[in-house]
């Protein structure tokens, strides 16, 4: 195991989890830790399981086999909006935002169902706003959003929610160089502000290598490596999956 | 209470006949839905707007009901192509809601023309060649409905060939499998979901004229139809032709086991608690769109 | 909840009260104002769960044949007074609602399929009712003719009911801008918009749609017991699915999630379709249904978003607003 990782608790758990579709294996047995105030990159060629895992750990999918385990807790079958009040944020690869509401009641949304007091809601809305820098925004309705607004917002949701966990699907897909540096720094600023931890699927390698402290590789439902950015980047396995899947 | 075997049977036998003539009807739906997903509201009103145009052409042209299969079958190809492109086109990439709602519009206007220029008496065809009956055993069945049985049957099998091993049939199922790349093939995607949509209710038509042999119509039949033929395709639909005609078959039998059983006049309650059981028991998932 | 947002509510009120007296107390004129006045309360009603939550619900038929036979038979078994009847419609409607709703929404139905699956529970209960001598049977019941009694609400005219059903539509729409402002609303809104999104920011999605169906079916209930308190009978044919389909082709055509447009398009639209009856109805019956569906698809062709957009147009020719409205 790598050293960056010892002595840390694990926030999310996922032990042996096996997911079938028909005949398919998305997910093989994956054994899969993120783990407190870390920023963890999942990579792996398309069709890897990448999705189907987030898909298992927020509860949309109910796994075979397998556990996941979140702060200690046994979560697996767990209904989505029960995981999301525990504490797991999400964004999704295909984002399809609020199409009719306004982006300061997007957000509010997240933080209606995390904040207990009237006030609080509104207070929330407003520090998540200022934070991702939507603030001008706030009045503007979704559907006139552009792609970075768009992913912008959906962030700021997830955020409003005040999870300890963010998992995030391929946020940056789509984004030109520029933009993926700015959300490089935003997302680094989550992490470290807010100590919230981030598990990152994504497809652009630049992104991901650049911004993630550790990274996990899947593939076909496997998981084949795990370590430093630098280390995975040579490992053997991960080239011949890559090279292979062109 | 005591039902003798005979009623039982014959009311079976009339099951499994209908059965086949729900299929062929719920087959016009399943290429519409199953293959390009389509949501088409008023399918029930199409089956009854046939009926009628069935009656009408027999009654006005003098000539036996299924002969009218000539005219019905071209026209309500025409008709479903046209209509696909009129009203569906323009909400197709719309959310389903406004699918669902389009095609509700359509229902009532439907209905209501049939009842504007028919009125609310049902009508029958006054003329076929499909006259007399045949004994099996005990149970009896009339020619109408066994020719009927047969023709959907063989309709349905000529129609699983069609979408299996023509050209056209399988530019259909890549189209419904990936648009986008059919379209970079150089498939039409848009002028396919009219051609499929007209199709649909080409297949509609051919049920019609051969119901027509064995029932009467008025403007509220098309309900029944409609969930009849949903029910089939939340059944089988997707698992093509076979999966489509043995839930017909189904649903015949348990109609006829109702009547057998029970009171005739909850017929369809029958149908619509088999959809009930049916979306019970499919796992979550299956019948969400997209 | 801001007094601001009420003032329409009661302009929209007070307005309405006149319409009797304009119309001379004329027992056919009021009669046709009474039955807008029903629609209109289905119409805001189901604009919770069609328009909040973007569920395509056609179940009003069966909520309002419910809340007909709970408030007669119990009028005509045991003689219970409507007061207590109507309250129990609602309740019995609710009850039905939650059974198929929780099922529905246990099970992932959705768009087409809880379409089909309401529509279906109206005919399902009409059968029901035609084969349940006890109760229903193919004969109508009666209701007892006391004219002008407080206790069995039963008048010579129209025009108290009028008044009841104004202040049902007053409930209904004061439920529709509470619902919309609390976290329920909030809730519904992102359900209809994207489902898993919504569930992912802690929503659960099942509950609130299964709130937005009891409220709505509540209120569709009351509705139907009034119904039955003008027809003076019961019968089978209240479970009437075309009433579902009107409600839906009101709701639709008003706009979604808008809380004045459905109601305001019902007036505009059944009077229209109310004249066109009577004047060419006897040469083509139907001909106000006919209305109704080309209605509803030019509508969804031309102005997706219902009679809600024009009405903001209109509405911003006069006033500025100082921000965009959902």
């Amino acid at each position: 195991m790598m050293n960056l990782s010892r002595g840390r608790d694990a926030i999310l758990e996922v032990k042996g989890v096996t997911k079938r579709f028909g005949g398919l294996v998305a997910l093989n047995k994956v054994d899969f830790q993120v783990f407190q105030g870390e920023i963890l990159g999942l990579i792996g060629p398309n069709g890897a399981g990448k999705t189907t895992l987030f898909n298992v750990v927020t509860g949309f999918y109910k796994p075979e086999s397998g556990k996941v385990y979140f702060k200690g807790r046994d979560i697996t079958g767990k209904l989505p909006h029960v995981i999301s009040r525990l504490g797991i944020g999400r964004t999704f690869q295909v984002v399809k935002p609020f199409y009719g509401l306004t982006v300061e009641e997007a957000v509010k949304v997240g933080a209606y169902n995390h904040v207990k007091e009237k006030e609080g809601v509104g207070r929330r809305v407003k520090e998540v706003l200022e934070f991702i820098g939507l603030t001008p925004l706030s009045n503007r309705l979704c559907k006139h959003l552009n792609l970075v607004e768009i992913k912008r917002t959906a962030l700021a949701q997830a955020l409003a929610a005040k999870p300890d966990l963010l998992l995030l699907d391929e946020i940056a897909a789509g984004l030109t160089p520029t933009e993926i540096n700015e959300l490089i720094k935003l997302l680094r600023k989550i992490n470290s502000e807010w100590g919230t931890t981030l598990c990152l699927v994504e497809h652009v390698m630049k992104f991901i290598m650049n911004i993630s402290q550790r990274v996990t590789v899947l593939h076909y439902g496997v998981k084949i490596a795990e370590g430093t950015p630098q280390k995975v980047a040579r490992d053997k396995k991960v080239i011949d999956a890559y090279l292979g899947a062109v | 209470m005591f039902v003798s075997l005979n009623l039982l049977l014959q009311n079976i036998a009339n099951g499994l006949l209908i059965g086949c003539v729900y299929a062929l009807v719920a087959m016009g739906l399943a290429l519409q839905f199953g293959v390009m997903n389509v949501i088409n509201f008023a399918h029930g009103e199409f089956v009854m707007l046939a009926m009628y145009i069935t009656f009408f052409l027999s009654f006005s042209l003098g000539i036996p009901g299924e002969l009218t299969l000539l005219f019905t079958f071209p026209i309500y190809f025409v008709f479903g192509y046209v209509v696909y492109k009129l009203v569906i086109d323009k909400v197709i990439d719309a959310p389903a809601v406004s699918q669902i709602g389009i095609t509700i519009g359509l229902l009532i206007l439907l209905q209501n023309l049939a009842l504007a220029a028919w009125k609310a008496e049902p009508k029958a065809v006054q003329s076929t060649f499909l006259t007399g009956k045949i004994n099996l055993g005990s149970v009896v069945v009339p020619v109408s409905r066994l020719v009927t049985a047969v023709v959907s049957v063989v309709v349905l099998f000529l129609l699983n060939w069609v979408l299996n091993k023509t050209y056209f049939g399988v530019s259909v199922r890549a189209t419904s499998d990936d648009m986008r790349a059919a379209a970079l093939m150089g498939v039409n995607v848009r002028r396919m979901y009219a051609v499929v949509f007209g199709l649909g209710c080409s297949i509609i038509a051919i049920a019609a004229a051969f119901i027509m042999t064995f029932q009467q119509v008025n403007p509220l039949a098309g309900l029944t139809w409609g969930l009849l033929s949903w029910v089939i395709v939340a059944m089988g639909g997707l698992g093509g032709v076979t999966g489509v005609l043995a839930s017909g078959l189904i649903l015949g039998v348990a109609e006829g086991l109702e009547i057998t059983f029970w009171d005739p006049r909850a017929s369809t309650a029958i149908i619509y608690l088999i959809f009930i059981l049916v979306l019970w028991f499919k796992p979550k998932g299956l019948f969400g769109r997209r | 909840m801001d007094i601001d947002k009420l003032k329409p509510l009661v302009v929209f009120v007070v307005v309405l009260c006149f319409l009797p007296p304009i119309l001379g107390f004329n027992n056919y004129y009021v009669l046709i104002v009474t039955y807008i006045l029903f629609y209109a309360v289905v119409v805001s009603a189901w604009n919770i769960i069609g328009g909040f939550a973007g569920q395509l619900d056609l179940g009003a038929g069966a909520y309002v044949g419910l809340g007909c036979y709970a408030m007669g038979t119990l009028l005509i078994k045991w003689n219970v007074t409507p007061w207590i009847g109507i309250i129990a419609s609602g309740i019995v409607s609710v009850f039905f609602a939650a059974v198929i709703g929780y099922a529905a929404f246990r099970f992932g139905l959705k768009e087409v399929w809880y379409a089909l699956a309401t529509i279906a529970s109206v005919v399902v209960l009409q059968k029901f009712f035609l084969v349940w001598e006890e109760v229903g049977g193919p004969a109508e019941r009666y209701l007892p003719v006391k004219y002008g009694s407080i206790y069995y609400l039963r008048f010579a005219t129209y025009t108290p009911y009028y008044y009841i059903l104004l202040a049902l539509l007053a409930i209904s729409i004061f439920i529709n801008i509470w619902v919309r402002e609390s976290k329920l609303g909030f809730d519904l809104l992102a359900v209809r918009e994207n489902e898993e999104a919504a569930e992912m920011l802690g929503v659960d999605a099942r509950m609130s749609k299964l709130k937005a169906l009891m409220i709505y079916s509540f209120l569709t209930g009351v509705a139907g017991a009034l119904y039955a308190l003008i027809a003076g009978y019961i019968h089978p044919s209240q479970f009437d699915n075309s009433i579902s389909l009107e409600v839906a082709v009101l709701g639709i055509v008003g706009g979604l999630g808008s809380i004045y447009s459905p109601p305001a398009s019902v007036f505009i639209l059944h009077t229209l379709s109310e004249y066109l009856r009577s004047t060419i109805g006897a040469w083509i019956p139907g001909v106000h249904l006919i209305f109704y569906g080309v209605v509803l698809m030019v509508t969804l062709i031309f102005i997706p978003e219902g009679l809600s957009s024009l009405f903001k147009k209109l509405s911003l020719k006069y006033k500025p607003s100082k921000r965009e409205i959902g």
